[in-house]
């Protein structure tokens, strides 16, 4: 081989490396190289750095790519529609006829607008918060002993030694309860063993297939719904509330009449939440019963706690991927995210007080409870039992099972079809500036605190924003130097605490207008 | 170039993880745009290593990633399989990931006698130090990040890829003598770079 120039040789070393020389024309270049070892050393450089780049790591697999990317599409797609919708010649002619009776609506409705604007924020902030890391169900171990005793007692332990766990309460008259309660000694729960539940009621084989497929089958509407993101959020299926009593009746349909009797008995013995209403209906086919437990579906609204906010967010729910995360991770370590979990909802206490809360469509009022140890979500209107779990209700609650909990109240907030609001802790701060507010900007209301404490308050009516609100304050703030006086308000939340009566019921709360 | 989707009858009896990309891409054009999600299921790793490659920030991966597929989505019904569908792909990803660059205006590399000046300084240091293949690899990758992007581009699709020279042709969207030269100049930089640290 002649001598080569700087352009030819680095191309011949390139065509080199990548194998892309005929046969006679490498034989001829191996000779070159060996007559100048200077550019075999070079060649030699970049085989290990061909070699090396070809066997760069790789980045670990993501199991949640397409449920994140299939909630992007949806999104995007539902956008595309809207606007090729909106952007049809008839549709346009259509628009501009109404366009100037909007412009003038606008101006009245600005308000309005701009709660909606804080809303859709929030309710996206929600969503991508919650779809921007991993996310860990947190029932992915249960067995159906553990699923028997959530349909009994609405209760799945969260920890092996039961000192831990999530209970469901519903009562017919007010409210559904989601609790993570923990105790420091002893079981949080009553447990039963399948065996001994079928062997008090006088279940035999094959009737006791019956119950593990109905057992199985609600196990895995369990695994999706309590969900830990990496990033912190947790979402809880809002039919969680629903899920046990729907269980309750399954099992009961699935049972002979004198069955039923002994069940009804076996629900009282151990003093759980409901009891059976319809004993003498016949034995529902477990064809029927079985092809009637509702599958999970693609959309499901959770109440979701992040950081900042808690609301009910629709979320699009992959049951395949999820299936798939767990088969490539069998043993993901259920007790460390159980307790990072609880931490995390610990550490929300301290910023509940300044959180909005957002909710769905519905007016679903939604209550946080805290304490050191445990977490209450309370939904205030009962949330309707889906259609997809009234096949078949042969319960009702019995009792208003007692609670473990014995946690304090914060930054309770709503937010309803009609307007939002939420609540401010009353120092005497927030007071001194509410009396100072401009008449009509903003209105508020005193209402009674459950835990009767000194500290008021209140709840915010109809306002623009939160930002608008907090800027509000931080002005004010900033300019108190003028004695304000306290008077009545003040004078009556002390009374109140002496007395120890709540200042004030919620029917008799008073709305002022400053 | 040119191509046409060759469609197997016995396709339709077949599971559609198993079919083949221009079967799935038919029945997305028909309508069933569902089976989407088995063609991102078969290349989402392969994206998302390659806009790593091309960054080596695992920061931007996910973001980007997914909008490649959205653009992919968008696209798909007029694609007319006149690349592989992966190719197309790829192009789509190259594409967003020099957008991205030039919104960032990071400008990476360095002028050639930069490189060398900066490269001969550190040559007393270096020679003594012996490389693990962690270290190796470290220095391989930080060194190909200083390339400018035309020629760290088609390195990173052959060496990591394994792409032809017909293929990266494709992606890129240039001749393949483009390629050839591209892939000579930016391995003689490379080597420049290296030479102090590894020879």
């Amino acid at each position: 081989m002649n001598r080569l120039g700087t352009k030819e040789l680095e191309q011949l070393i390139s065509l080199y490396l990548d194998g892309e020389l005929e046969p006679d024309e490498v034989k001829k270049f191996e000779e070159y190289l060996i007559a100048h070892p200077s550019v075999a050393r070079d060649v030699e450089i970049l085989k290990t750095a061909k070699k090396t780049l070809h066997n760069k790591k790789e980045l670990p697999v993501d199991d949640w790519f397409w449920l994140r990317l299939s909630n992007r599409l949806e999104s995007k797609t539902s956008h595309t529609t809207l606007r090729q919708i909106l952007f049809r010649p008839a549709t346009t002619l259509v628009i501009a006829s109404v366009f100037i009776v909007l412009v003038s609506s606008v101006i009245y409705l600005k308000d309005a607008s701009l709660f909606q604007q804080f809303f859709i924020e929030k309710k996206n902030q929600v969503q991508s918060s919650l779809m921007s890391g991993n996310i860990l169900p947190l029932f992915s171990n249960l067995n159906n002993d553990d699923v028997l005793n959530f349909a009994l007692f609405g209760t799945i332990p969260l920890d092996s030694a039961n000192h831990t766990a999530l209970q469901v309460k519903n009562s017919e008259d007010s409210s559904s309860q989601i609790e993570i309660v923990r105790k420091e000694s002893g079981r949080v729960t009553p447990t039963v063993s399948v065996s001994d539940f079928c062997a008090e009621i006088g279940i035999q084989q094959p009737q006791q297939q019956i119950i593990d497929s109905i057992l199985g089958s609600y196990k895995e509407r369990l695994l999706a719904s309590v969900l830990v993101s990496e990033n912190k959020e947790i979402a809880i299926h809002e039919q969680l509330v629903n899920m046990n009593r729907a269980m309750v009746s399954t099992i009961a349909a699935s049972l002979e009449p004198l069955q039923r009797v002994k069940f009804q008995r076996f629900l009282e013995k151990r003093e759980a939440p409901y009891a059976l209403v319809a004993v003498n209906a016949p034995k529902m086919k477990p064809e029927i019963l079985l092809s009637a437990i509702p599958k999970i579906t693609r959309s499901n609204k959770y109440v979701v706690i992040s950081k900042d906010t808690i609301g009910i967010a629709e979320m699009r729910m992959d049951i395949d991927s999820l299936r798939q995360y767990l088969h490539r991770r069998p043993s993901h370590p259920h007790q460390v995210v159980t307790k990072h979990m609880i931490q995390e909802l610990v550490e929300l206490e301290r910023q509940f007080s300044n959180t909005v809360v957002v909710t769905g469509s519905n007016s679903h009022r939604v209550r946080v409870f805290t304490d050191n140890n445990a977490f209450k979500i309370d939904l205030e209107t009962p949330l309707p039992i889906a259609d997809e779990f009234e096949m078949v209700d042969m319960v009702k609650p019995r009792i208003n099972t007692p609670t473990l909990f014995r946690g304090k109240q914060h930054g309770v907030m709503a937010i309803g079809d009609s307007g939002f609001a939420f609540e401010f802790p009353a120092d005497d701060d927030v007071l001194r500036i509410f009396r100072r507010l401009p008449q009509g900007e903003f209105r508020f209301e005193i209402i009674d605190s459950s835990e009767r404490s000194p500290k008021m308050k209140i709840l915010l009516k109809s306002v623009q924003s939160k930002k608008a609100f907090e800027e509000k304050l931080q002005e004010m703030r900033k300019n108190e130097q003028q004695l304000i006086d306290l008077d009545s308000l003040l004078r009556e939340s002390e009374q109140s605490l002496n007395s120890g009566k709540p200042l004030l019921k919620k029917e008799e709360s008073k709305v002022l207008d400053l | 170039m040119g191509k046409t989707a060759v469609i197997n009858l016995r396709d339709a009896h077949i599971p559609h993880e198993q079919k083949s990309d221009d079967s799935l891409i038919l029945l997305f054009q028909s309508g069933e745009k569902s089976v989407f999600r088995y063609l991102v299921h078969r290349y989402q790793e392969k994206v998302r290593n390659l806009i790593f490659s091309i960054f080596n920030e695992a920061d931007v991966v996910d973001d980007l990633a997914q909008e490649v597929f959205i653009k992919a989505y968008e696209g798909l019904q007029n694609f007319r399989f006149q690349s592989s569908f992966y190719t197309w792909l790829y192009r789509i990803a190259v594409n967003r990931s020099r957008d991205e660059m030039r919104r960032r205006k990071v400008k990476k590399f360095f002028t050639f006698q930069h490189v060398e000046s900066t490269a001969n300084l550190k040559i007393e240091n270096l020679t003594t130090t012996t490389f693990d293949d962690e270290q190796l690899r470290e220095t391989i990758e930080q060194s190909l990040n200083r390339l400018p992007e035309k020629y760290r581009l088609p390195i990173i699709l052959k060496d990591i890829d394994g792409l032809s020279y017909e293929e990266i042709a494709e992606v890129l969207d240039c001749e393949i003598g483009t390629v050839k030269s591209r892939l000579s100049r930016g391995r003689a930089m490379l080597k420049e770079l290296l030479k102090p640290i590894l020879a």
